[in-house]
Protein backbone atom coordinates (compact mmCIF):
# COMPACT_ATOMS: atom_id res chain seq x y z
CA UNK A 1 0.00 0.00 0.00
CA UNK A 2 2.61 2.26 1.09
CA UNK A 3 4.35 1.67 -2.58
CA UNK A 4 1.24 3.73 -4.31
CA UNK A 5 1.90 6.90 -2.24
CA UNK A 6 4.54 9.09 -2.88
CA UNK A 7 4.63 11.43 -0.13
CA UNK A 8 6.31 14.88 -0.39
CA UNK A 9 5.20 16.13 2.61
CA UNK A 10 3.65 19.66 1.25
CA UNK A 11 2.32 18.12 -2.11
CA UNK A 12 -0.82 17.09 -2.74
CA UNK A 13 -0.88 13.28 -2.81
CA UNK A 14 -2.91 11.06 -4.61
CA UNK A 15 -4.95 9.68 -1.98
CA UNK A 16 -5.13 12.41 0.51
CA UNK A 17 -7.69 10.07 3.11
CA UNK A 18 -5.06 7.50 3.26
CA UNK A 19 -2.06 9.87 4.25
CA UNK A 20 -4.31 11.88 6.50
CA UNK A 21 -5.00 8.49 8.43
CA UNK A 22 -1.56 7.42 8.51
CA UNK A 23 -0.54 10.70 10.19
CA UNK A 24 -3.75 10.26 12.73
CA UNK A 25 -2.01 6.80 13.57
CA UNK A 26 1.34 8.07 13.88
CA UNK A 27 0.03 11.12 16.16
CA UNK A 28 -2.22 8.81 18.33
CA UNK A 29 0.81 6.42 18.70
CA UNK A 30 2.94 9.76 20.29
CA UNK A 31 0.42 10.55 22.21
CA UNK A 32 0.44 6.92 24.13
CA UNK A 33 4.28 6.89 24.28
CA UNK A 34 4.04 10.30 26.00
CA UNK A 35 1.08 9.07 28.13
CA UNK A 36 2.87 5.99 29.39
CA UNK A 37 6.10 8.71 30.46
CA UNK A 38 3.65 10.79 32.38
CA UNK A 39 2.37 7.76 34.28
CA UNK A 40 6.03 6.79 34.60
CA UNK A 41 7.24 10.32 36.28
CA UNK A 42 3.44 10.22 37.80
CA UNK A 43 4.55 7.33 40.16
CA UNK A 44 7.80 8.84 40.64
CA UNK A 45 6.27 12.01 41.75
CA UNK A 46 3.92 10.11 44.30
CA UNK A 47 6.52 8.20 45.38
CA UNK A 48 8.85 11.40 46.17
CA UNK A 49 5.63 12.78 47.66
CA UNK A 50 5.47 10.00 50.47
CA UNK A 51 9.76 10.21 51.22
CA UNK A 52 9.42 14.17 51.50
CA UNK A 53 6.47 13.70 54.06
CA UNK A 54 7.96 10.57 55.64
CA UNK A 55 11.45 13.31 56.34
CA UNK A 56 9.63 16.06 57.26
CA UNK A 57 7.72 13.71 59.94
CA UNK A 58 10.74 12.24 61.05
CA UNK A 59 12.03 15.95 61.66
CA UNK A 60 9.14 17.40 63.19
CA UNK A 61 9.20 14.56 65.87
CA UNK A 62 12.94 15.02 66.69
CA UNK A 63 12.25 18.91 66.82
CA UNK A 64 9.80 18.44 69.59
CA UNK A 65 11.99 15.69 71.33
CA UNK A 66 14.56 18.28 71.08
CA UNK A 67 12.22 21.42 72.46
CA UNK A 68 10.64 18.90 75.51
CA UNK A 69 14.52 18.02 76.52
CA UNK A 70 15.39 21.35 76.33
CA UNK A 71 18.22 23.37 78.00
CA UNK A 72 17.76 26.69 76.79
CA UNK A 73 15.43 27.82 79.95
CA UNK A 74 11.91 28.62 80.96
CA UNK A 75 9.41 29.23 78.04
CA UNK A 76 12.19 29.29 75.39
CA UNK A 77 12.46 27.82 72.22
CA UNK A 78 14.39 25.90 69.31
CA UNK A 79 12.72 28.55 67.10
CA UNK A 80 12.86 32.13 65.65
CA UNK A 81 13.87 33.76 68.26
CA UNK A 82 17.21 31.84 68.43
CA UNK A 83 17.99 32.72 64.53
CA UNK A 84 21.02 34.01 64.03
CA UNK A 85 20.76 37.34 61.89
CA UNK A 86 23.80 37.34 60.08
CA UNK A 87 22.92 33.60 58.54
CA UNK A 88 24.07 32.79 55.19
CA UNK A 89 23.27 30.20 52.83
CA UNK A 90 25.21 27.06 53.31
CA UNK A 91 22.87 24.81 50.93
CA UNK A 92 22.19 26.87 47.17
CA UNK A 93 20.33 25.70 44.36
CA UNK A 94 22.00 24.52 41.30
CA UNK A 95 19.45 24.25 37.85
CA UNK A 96 20.73 22.49 35.14
CA UNK A 97 19.22 21.41 31.64
CA UNK A 98 18.39 17.88 31.30
CA UNK A 99 20.39 16.44 28.07
CA UNK A 100 18.21 14.19 26.55
CA UNK A 101 14.87 16.03 27.94
CA UNK A 102 13.84 19.69 27.59
CA UNK A 103 13.12 19.81 31.53
CA UNK A 104 15.12 21.69 34.22
CA UNK A 105 17.32 19.45 36.89
CA UNK A 106 17.32 20.91 40.44
CA UNK A 107 20.53 20.47 42.63
CA UNK A 108 20.89 21.41 45.91
CA UNK A 109 24.39 21.58 47.44
CA UNK A 110 26.36 22.62 50.57
CA UNK A 111 28.74 25.00 49.57
CA UNK A 112 32.52 24.56 50.62
CA UNK A 113 33.41 28.44 50.59
CA UNK A 114 30.89 31.48 50.98
CA UNK A 115 32.02 34.33 49.08
CA UNK A 116 30.99 37.40 51.56
CA UNK A 117 29.50 40.07 49.65
CA UNK A 118 29.49 38.70 46.27
CA UNK A 119 25.84 37.51 46.45
CA UNK A 120 24.41 40.95 46.52
CA UNK A 121 26.74 41.88 43.27
CA UNK A 122 25.32 39.07 41.79
CA UNK A 123 21.60 39.99 42.80
CA UNK A 124 22.11 43.21 40.70
CA UNK A 125 23.73 41.63 37.64
CA UNK A 126 20.80 39.16 37.44
CA UNK A 127 18.53 41.69 37.95
CA UNK A 128 19.93 43.99 34.59
CA UNK A 129 20.79 40.36 33.09
CA UNK A 130 16.78 39.91 33.07
CA UNK A 131 15.76 42.72 31.57
CA UNK A 132 18.64 42.51 28.25
CA UNK A 133 18.07 40.02 25.52
CA UNK A 134 19.15 36.70 25.89
CA UNK A 135 21.36 37.17 22.55
CA UNK A 136 23.59 40.28 24.46
CA UNK A 137 26.26 37.18 24.95
CA UNK A 138 29.38 39.35 24.78
CA UNK A 139 28.37 42.32 26.69
CA UNK A 140 26.61 39.55 29.31
CA UNK A 141 29.91 38.02 29.58
CA UNK A 142 32.21 40.79 30.59
CA UNK A 143 29.92 42.28 32.92
CA UNK A 144 30.58 38.68 34.65
CA UNK A 145 33.61 39.17 34.51
CA UNK A 146 33.73 42.46 36.03
CA UNK A 147 31.37 41.53 39.15
CA UNK A 148 33.37 38.17 39.61
CA UNK A 149 36.44 40.69 40.39
CA UNK A 150 35.05 43.03 42.54
CA UNK A 151 33.25 40.44 44.44
CA UNK A 152 36.99 38.64 45.32
CA UNK A 153 38.19 41.88 45.85
CA UNK A 154 35.65 43.03 48.53
CA UNK A 155 36.03 39.30 49.52
CA UNK A 156 39.63 39.43 50.73
CA UNK A 157 38.83 42.95 52.06
CA UNK A 158 35.65 41.88 54.18
CA UNK A 159 36.05 38.11 55.16
CA UNK A 160 36.75 38.18 59.23
CA UNK A 161 37.78 35.34 61.17
CA UNK A 162 35.13 33.90 62.64
CA UNK A 163 32.52 34.29 59.85
CA UNK A 164 28.94 33.74 60.56
CA UNK A 165 28.34 32.23 57.01
CA UNK A 166 30.08 29.10 58.09
CA UNK A 167 28.96 28.82 61.58
CA UNK A 168 26.88 25.79 61.69
CA UNK A 169 22.87 27.04 62.16
CA UNK A 170 22.61 24.04 64.89
CA UNK A 171 25.03 25.85 67.14
CA UNK A 172 22.86 28.66 67.21
CA UNK A 173 21.06 27.84 70.21
CA UNK A 174 23.55 27.04 72.38
CA UNK A 175 27.22 25.66 72.80
CA UNK A 176 25.52 22.49 74.02
CA UNK A 177 23.52 20.69 71.12
CA UNK A 178 21.27 18.04 72.13
CA UNK A 179 21.15 15.07 70.19
CA UNK A 180 17.36 15.34 69.08
CA UNK A 181 18.26 18.78 67.80
CA UNK A 182 21.28 17.12 65.36
CA UNK A 183 19.07 14.47 64.15
CA UNK A 184 16.32 17.42 63.51
CA UNK A 185 19.09 19.10 61.06
CA UNK A 186 20.19 15.87 59.49
CA UNK A 187 16.24 14.68 58.38
CA UNK A 188 16.19 18.32 56.96
CA UNK A 189 19.38 18.04 55.24
CA UNK A 190 18.25 14.89 53.75
CA UNK A 191 14.71 16.45 52.70
CA UNK A 192 16.47 20.16 51.30
CA UNK A 193 19.01 17.72 49.19
CA UNK A 194 17.56 14.62 48.25
CA UNK A 195 13.67 14.99 48.05
CA UNK A 196 12.71 18.64 47.07
CA UNK A 197 15.04 19.02 44.59
CA UNK A 198 14.18 15.45 42.90
CA UNK A 199 10.53 16.80 43.51
CA UNK A 200 11.12 19.80 41.39
CA UNK A 201 13.09 17.94 38.51
CA UNK A 202 10.27 15.07 38.07
CA UNK A 203 7.39 18.44 38.28
CA UNK A 204 9.84 20.43 35.47
CA UNK A 205 9.60 16.62 33.26
CA UNK A 206 5.87 16.37 33.86
CA UNK A 207 5.58 19.88 32.77
CA UNK A 208 7.33 19.30 29.41
CA UNK A 209 5.55 16.30 29.04
CA UNK A 210 1.92 18.07 29.87
CA UNK A 211 2.59 20.49 27.09
CA UNK A 212 4.22 17.87 24.23
CA UNK A 213 0.43 16.22 24.85
CA UNK A 214 -1.69 19.47 25.15
CA UNK A 215 -0.02 19.65 21.43
CA UNK A 216 -0.24 16.63 19.57
CA UNK A 217 -4.59 16.57 20.94
CA UNK A 218 -4.36 19.83 19.46
CA UNK A 219 -3.04 18.18 16.24
CA UNK A 220 -5.47 15.16 16.53
CA UNK A 221 -8.13 18.17 16.82
CA UNK A 222 -8.97 16.54 20.48
CA UNK A 223 -8.87 19.54 22.38
CA UNK A 224 -12.20 20.56 22.65
CA UNK A 225 -13.06 17.72 24.72
CA UNK A 226 -10.39 18.39 27.47
CA UNK A 227 -10.99 22.37 27.38
CA UNK A 228 -14.28 22.32 28.27
CA UNK A 229 -13.49 19.91 31.21
CA UNK A 230 -10.53 21.61 32.02
CA UNK A 231 -12.41 25.48 32.31
CA UNK A 232 -15.21 24.17 34.17
CA UNK A 233 -13.10 21.63 36.39
CA UNK A 234 -14.18 22.07 39.41
CA UNK A 235 -10.32 21.76 41.07
CA UNK A 236 -9.06 24.15 38.26
CA UNK A 237 -7.42 27.02 39.89
CA UNK A 238 -9.30 30.39 39.79
CA UNK A 239 -7.40 31.90 36.74
CA UNK A 240 -9.16 34.44 35.47
CA UNK A 241 -9.85 33.66 30.98
CA UNK A 242 -7.05 35.66 30.06
CA UNK A 243 -4.41 34.11 32.15
CA UNK A 244 -5.22 30.60 30.83
CA UNK A 245 -5.24 31.72 27.42
CA UNK A 246 -1.86 33.06 28.17
CA UNK A 247 -0.74 30.00 29.78
CA UNK A 248 -2.29 27.93 26.96
CA UNK A 249 -0.54 29.52 24.18
CA UNK A 250 2.52 29.18 25.87
CA UNK A 251 2.48 26.07 25.58
CA UNK A 252 1.51 25.23 22.75
CA UNK A 253 4.05 27.30 21.27
CA UNK A 254 6.84 25.77 23.13
CA UNK A 255 5.64 22.30 22.67
CA UNK A 256 4.91 22.42 18.80
CA UNK A 257 8.88 23.20 18.30
CA UNK A 258 9.79 20.71 19.74
CA UNK A 259 7.32 17.89 18.18
CA UNK A 260 9.31 17.51 15.09
CA UNK A 261 12.24 15.85 16.71
CA UNK A 262 10.44 12.68 18.66
CA UNK A 263 10.37 9.50 17.21
CA UNK A 264 6.59 8.12 18.52
CA UNK A 265 6.64 4.21 18.96
CA UNK A 266 4.39 2.70 21.36
CA UNK A 267 1.15 0.37 21.67
CA UNK A 268 -1.75 2.31 22.00
CA UNK A 269 -3.40 0.57 24.90
CA UNK A 270 -3.18 4.02 26.74
CA UNK A 271 -5.10 5.55 24.60
CA UNK A 272 -8.78 5.14 26.75
CA UNK A 273 -6.82 6.90 29.61
CA UNK A 274 -7.50 10.28 28.28
CA UNK A 275 -10.81 9.52 28.12
CA UNK B 1 9.31 24.37 28.20
CA UNK B 2 12.85 24.82 28.79
CA UNK B 3 13.78 28.77 30.10
CA UNK B 4 17.20 30.03 28.98
CA UNK B 5 20.43 29.59 31.39
CA UNK B 6 19.90 33.09 31.83
CA UNK B 7 16.51 32.96 33.62
CA UNK B 8 18.27 30.60 36.48
CA UNK B 9 21.82 31.10 36.16
CA UNK B 10 21.67 33.39 39.24
CA UNK B 11 19.16 31.95 41.40
CA UNK B 12 20.52 30.04 43.99
CA UNK B 13 18.81 30.62 46.96
CA UNK B 14 15.50 28.56 48.72
CA UNK B 15 13.21 30.65 50.27
CA UNK B 16 10.85 29.27 53.28
CA UNK B 17 7.43 30.55 53.98
CA UNK B 18 6.35 28.33 56.98
CA UNK B 19 5.24 27.66 60.63
CA UNK B 20 8.11 28.48 63.09
CA UNK B 21 8.78 24.39 62.65
CA UNK B 22 9.28 23.82 59.19
CA UNK B 23 11.45 27.09 59.14
CA UNK B 24 13.50 26.37 61.71
CA UNK B 25 13.95 22.92 60.61
CA UNK B 26 14.66 24.08 56.89
CA UNK B 27 17.04 26.82 58.24
CA UNK B 28 19.01 24.07 60.20
CA UNK B 29 19.53 22.71 57.16
CA UNK B 30 21.41 25.40 56.41
CA UNK B 31 19.28 27.32 53.47
CA UNK B 32 18.66 30.74 55.64
CA UNK B 33 20.16 33.59 54.07
CA UNK B 34 20.13 37.15 55.21
CA UNK B 35 21.85 40.00 53.14
CA UNK B 36 23.97 42.40 54.04
CA UNK B 37 23.22 45.51 55.58
CA UNK B 38 21.81 48.22 54.83
CA UNK B 39 19.04 46.84 53.12
CA UNK B 40 19.07 43.20 54.88
CA UNK B 41 16.59 40.90 53.62
CA UNK B 42 15.72 37.78 54.79
CA UNK B 43 15.05 34.59 53.15
CA UNK B 44 12.32 33.38 55.06
CA UNK B 45 8.75 34.41 56.91
CA UNK B 46 7.73 32.59 59.95
CA UNK B 47 4.09 32.46 59.73
CA UNK B 48 1.57 31.53 63.16
CA UNK B 49 -2.59 32.01 63.27
CA UNK B 50 -1.76 35.86 63.70
CA UNK B 51 -0.34 35.96 60.47
CA UNK B 52 -2.02 38.25 58.21
CA UNK B 53 -2.87 37.25 54.85
CA UNK B 54 -1.18 40.36 53.10
CA UNK B 55 2.07 39.56 54.93
CA UNK B 56 1.89 35.73 53.48
CA UNK B 57 0.86 37.38 49.83
CA UNK B 58 3.65 39.67 49.89
CA UNK B 59 5.77 37.75 51.03
CA UNK B 60 5.04 35.35 48.19
CA UNK B 61 5.33 38.02 45.81
CA UNK B 62 9.15 39.03 47.04
CA UNK B 63 10.57 35.56 46.68
CA UNK B 64 9.05 35.35 43.15
CA UNK B 65 8.33 38.29 41.67
CA UNK B 66 10.95 40.85 43.26
CA UNK B 67 13.95 38.72 43.90
CA UNK B 68 16.25 37.27 41.14
CA UNK B 69 18.37 35.32 43.25
CA UNK B 70 16.06 32.60 44.35
CA UNK B 71 15.42 29.74 42.87
CA UNK B 72 13.41 27.35 44.90
CA UNK B 73 9.96 28.53 47.26
CA UNK B 74 9.16 26.47 49.84
CA UNK B 75 6.06 27.08 51.09
CA UNK B 76 3.74 25.26 53.89
CA UNK B 77 0.65 23.92 51.92
CA UNK B 78 -1.74 24.81 54.44
CA UNK B 79 -0.51 28.41 54.28
CA UNK B 80 -0.19 28.26 50.50
CA UNK B 81 -4.20 27.62 50.82
CA UNK B 82 -4.48 30.91 52.64
CA UNK B 83 -3.63 32.81 48.90
CA UNK B 84 -4.07 29.90 46.60
CA UNK B 85 -5.16 32.41 44.09
CA UNK B 86 -1.71 34.20 44.33
CA UNK B 87 0.15 30.87 44.12
CA UNK B 88 -1.98 29.49 41.47
CA UNK B 89 -1.86 32.25 39.29
CA UNK B 90 2.46 32.05 39.29
CA UNK B 91 3.07 29.95 36.64
CA UNK B 92 6.89 30.91 35.68
CA UNK B 93 9.26 27.99 35.69
CA UNK B 94 11.83 29.82 38.21
CA UNK B 95 11.58 30.16 40.98
CA UNK B 96 10.41 26.72 41.08
CA UNK B 97 7.11 26.50 43.96
CA UNK B 98 6.86 23.57 46.15
CA UNK B 99 4.24 23.30 49.01
CA UNK B 100 5.55 21.48 51.45
CA UNK B 101 3.57 19.49 54.46
CA UNK B 102 4.15 21.19 58.08
CA UNK B 103 3.78 19.45 61.37
CA UNK B 104 -0.03 19.81 61.97
CA UNK B 105 -0.84 19.34 58.20
CA UNK B 106 0.13 16.57 56.30
CA UNK B 107 0.65 16.90 52.73
CA UNK B 108 -3.35 16.55 51.10
CA UNK B 109 -3.03 15.06 47.55
CA UNK B 110 -6.27 17.00 46.88
CA UNK B 111 -4.68 20.34 47.41
CA UNK B 112 -1.29 20.22 45.30
CA UNK B 113 -1.45 21.50 42.35
CA UNK B 114 0.92 19.24 40.47
CA UNK B 115 -1.80 16.46 40.98
CA UNK B 116 -4.30 18.84 39.79
CA UNK B 117 -2.72 19.46 36.36
CA UNK B 118 -2.78 15.92 36.27
CA UNK B 119 -6.43 15.64 36.71
CA UNK B 120 -6.87 18.10 34.41
CA UNK B 121 -4.92 16.05 31.72
CA UNK B 122 -7.12 13.29 32.04
CA UNK B 123 -10.59 15.68 31.86
CA UNK B 124 -11.43 14.84 35.18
Amino acid sequence: MADTLPSPPESRSPSPELEHNENEDNLTRKLDTLLEKYLELLDQYTALREELSKTFSAGFFSLAQAQRASTLGAGRRYGEECYDERMKAQRRVGVSEDETDEHHVFKVDKVVRVEKEKNSISVEFSTSADESKPQEQAGRQSLQATVEVQGEQQEKKLRPKQDPAHRDPVTWFGILVPPALRQTQSHFVKATEKSIPELLSIDSAMKSVEAEIWAVRDELGMLADYDENAETAKHAPKQTEHDKQLAKEQIYTVSRRKLASRPAHSKSHLVQLSE
Amino acid sequence: MAAPPSAYRDRQFLAVIGDEDSVTGLLLAGVGHVTDPPDSQRNFLVCDSKTERSAIESAFNRFTKERKDIGIVLINQHIAETIRDTVDKFQDAFPAVLEIPSKDHPYDPEKDSVLRRVRRLFGE
